[in-house]
């Protein structure tokens, strides 16, 4: 046994690489969704702009690169964990000050996109493909409709949801 | 139990090291040629949990075949981790090459 220590590194090796996969597995990859222009003292307040998401993964902070309007979906998601439909969605967005009111507290004033529930699923593809494009890039095998996940209600209407942990950070 | 394919051309070196797992517990296939490893992995219907390749880390050969196995694997969230070992030190090149293909690198001691 005392010979065979040199292969011990494997087995760390291994216990590393089954704990990275069962986080993967119950949570998802790692997300950072950052804001600007937020007031000190609050989080989350409308006036907020919603900068970028990085996608988080081995130490690395990889950029999405994502439209306002993608940025906007992506954010709804990730804060608003239920399925939901596109009309939902469509609700959420006008309903909620945070989206209405986006990037209100820049000079440039309020920057807001208003997404119709007929592009939704535009949107949700965008956001996969850009997902698909950095998870090819640093090899890893995920699919990245696991990641930003449709399912079809009992009224066969489509109902998406994000699986996946996420921070918000404030700049 | 973990399932692992371990895949290394070096026969009395990979009974050695699936000997090893096998103490610790881990249930071990081995593959000796890349051809096989992809084939393990397309045809096996419980599949594994941890991909273990030893690469001599000197050729563009080792990373066509990291390459190979990746496109075996279906993706998703629950999909194999890739473990790439190196019998000698290489240099962190090596090591980063490895990471850019998604794979974690370890060096035997």
């Amino acid at each position: 046994m005392l010979s065979r220590s040199k292969f011990l590194p494997v087995i760390r090796g291994i216990e590393l690489l089954l704990a990275e996969k069962r986080n993967l597995a119950a949570l998802g990859p790692h997300f950072k969704i950052i804001h600007r222009f937020w007031v000190p003292g609050t989080i989350c307040l409308p006036g907020e702009e919603i900068l970028t998401a990085l996608w988080v993964f081995r130490g690395r902070e990889i950029p999405l690169r994502l439209s306002l309007s993608s940025l906007i979906l992506f954010d709804l998601l990730a804060r608003c964990r239920l399925p939901q439909s596109a009309a939902q969605i469509e609700n959420a967005l006008r309903s909620n000050k945070f989206y209405s009111r986006h990037a209100a507290n820049g000079k440039a004033g309020s920057q807001t996109r208003m997404i119709k529930r007929r592009t939704v699923k535009v949107f949700i593809q965008r956001i996969r493909r850009e997902l698909e494009r950095n998870f090819r890039k640093y090899g890893v095998r995920i699919d990245p409709r696991a990641v930003l996940v449709s399912e079809m209600s009992d009224t066969n209407v489509a109902v998406y949801h994000l699986q996946a942990s996420v921070e918000w950070a404030h700049l | 139990m973990t399932r692992v394919l371990l895949i290394d051309s070096d026969q009395t070196h990979a009974y050695d090291v699936g000997a090893y797992l096998e103490s610790w517990h881990y249930s071990v296939n081995i593959c000796h040629d890349n051809k096989d490893a992809v084939d393990a992995l397309r045809t096996d219907r419980t599949g594994f949990e941890v991909l273990l390749i030893y690469i001599s880390g000197d050729h563009h050969e080792d990373w066509a075949k990291l390459d190979s196995l990746q496109r075996a694997i279906k993706p998703g969230l629950s999909g194999p981790g890739i473990l790439c070992v190196l019998r000698a030190d290489k240099g962190p090149n090596v090591i980063l090459m490895a990471e850019r293909k998604g794979a974690r690198c370890v060096i035997e001691e």
